[in-house]
């Protein structure tokens, strides 16, 4: 909309934006207009030092307490993209070993565990990835990831294919035993549980991780009954 | 000072933010999640809207502590400018509730009468407040609007019942005002 703007009054857009007075289309403007332009991008910073003291006025509230949980679980102790669906869809074995050989070097830092006891030492012990398949080379359908600092299994279904009326249950099948239930899985986000005791030792690279497709709420004595859809095992170290 | 402690005190918890550390991401959280809240729900109205956008906030946070500069800004602004930004962008993508207590009834009532007492906690909002007393009443009473209510020019005009230009013309005469007054002119 036109504005007739007197020559003798300065640009306000910087102020204007940093108060929020600016329309939907305008307020798109001078955000990119800031993201390209330092000198632009310091006035705003400088009004917003201005005004921003007006928030002392403002009642806290305290939000409810899923807030955080929601936060830490964004984060979480293994850096944001083995949790990403969309990062891991469609690879293979070899790109997600590769993609760990590599993510190992960059992940270090973020593979801190909050608030370790003073005495214990500040190990950092590598996290290891499995990918769950419907055949050996196929794109994974379920990543799995080993993270032995917080002692727990993440779980990220990628590509599971199964009916509005299944659903996908996780089993850990030990070496020569029956299958175990971990319950069902969350098929639409990452998850995760405590390391399965089969795990442990030996079981970590022996002990076989397979997805079920049951009826609805999984499966109700405790046995696999559906079809496989989904299978693999942590690698040798 | 207690404030200059508890800035001092958010300065470390965000370097350590930008190091990766999420229990000092947990302590700013501690520290500042109820101010914030209180921030972003006066401006969306809703509650579960206001949730998701506190921890979209959070997550910034936690995403750009390595390039905040304490020696360019405070601490507790760049929290509550983050706050205000992504409220407003989600208010401005259709977000929230549009207000609907009485004030917008009677048009626009300054929605901070007690500023003035809350104020006197932190010498920056003391000195705000004093340079906004010194506007002509209705003038002051839309900056507040606008900043506590992230409202529009459009919508702030139509809640005063003047024309737009009219608006506009109050806040940028206001906004030239205050920062002459805070550069103590």
């Amino acid at each position: 909309m036109s504005d007739p703007i007197q020559t003798d009054e300065p640009d306000m857009t910087a102020a204007e934006f940093a108060l929020g007075v600016l329309d939907g289309e305008d307020r798109r403007a001078a955000a990119a207009r800031a993201a390209g332009d330092p000198a632009f991008a310091a006035e705003v910073a400088a009004w917003e030092e201005r005004l921003t003291p007006m928030a002392a006025g403002v009642i806290p509230m305290e939000p409810s307490p899923q807030v955080w949980t929601r936060i830490a679980a964004a984060l979480g102790t293994t850096p944001g993209l083995w949790n990403s669906v969309v990062f891991w869809r469609g690879a293979t074995l070899a790109g997600i070993a590769a993609a760990a050989a590599s993510l190992a070097i960059v992940a270090g830092p973020l593979l801190r565990t909050p608030a370790p006891p003073i005495n214990a030492p500040q190990t950092i012990l590598p996290v290891e990835v499995a990918s769950l398949s419907t055949k050996p080379g196929e794109p994974a359908s379920v990543v799995a990831t080993l993270d032995p600092n917080s002692h727990e299994l993440v779980l990220t279904p990628v590509a599971l294919k199964l009916t509005d009326d299944q659903s996908p249950e996780l089993w850990v099948i030990p070496a020569g035993a029956q299958p175990i239930s971990l319950g069902v899985m969350d098929r639409t986000k990452p998850y995760r549980i405590p390391i399965p005791m089969q795990m442990n030792g030996e079981g970590r690279t022996t002990a076989q991780l397979v997805v079920t497709a049951e009826q609805l709420g999984g499966s109700p004595d405790k046995k696999p009954h559906g079809p496989a859809i989904a299978a693999g095992k942590f690698g040798q170290a | 000072m207690v404030e200059d402690l508890e800035r001092a005190r958010l300065i470390q918890a965000r370097r350590k933010v930008a190091e990766g550390d999420r229990t000092a991401l947990r302590e700013v959280y501690q520290r500042t999640s109820a101010k914030l809240f209180g921030v972003v729900i006066r401006i969306l109205n809703d509650r579960q809207d206001a949730e998701d956008v506190l921890q979209d906030v959070y997550l910034t946070v936690w995403r750009r502590a390595e390039s905040f500069d304490p020696a360019k800004a405070s601490p507790i602004t760049w929290l509550v400018s983050i706050a205000r930004n992504r409220a407003i962008d989600r208010l401005r993508s259709g977000g929230g509730r549009l207000m609907t207590d009485i004030d917008e009834a009677l048009g626009l009532a300054d929605p901070a009468p007690d500023a003035a007492a809350q104020a006197v906690a932190n010498a920056d909002a003391a000195r705000l407040n004093s340079c906004i007393e010194g506007l002509d009443p209705k003038h002051a009473a839309a900056v507040r609007t606008a900043f506590f209510e992230g409202l529009t020019y459009d919508a702030l005009a139509r809640l005063a019942g003047v024309p737009l230009g009219t608006m506009k013309s109050w806040i940028r005469r206001s906004l030239m005002s205050l920062r002459l007054c805070l550069e103590g002119a």
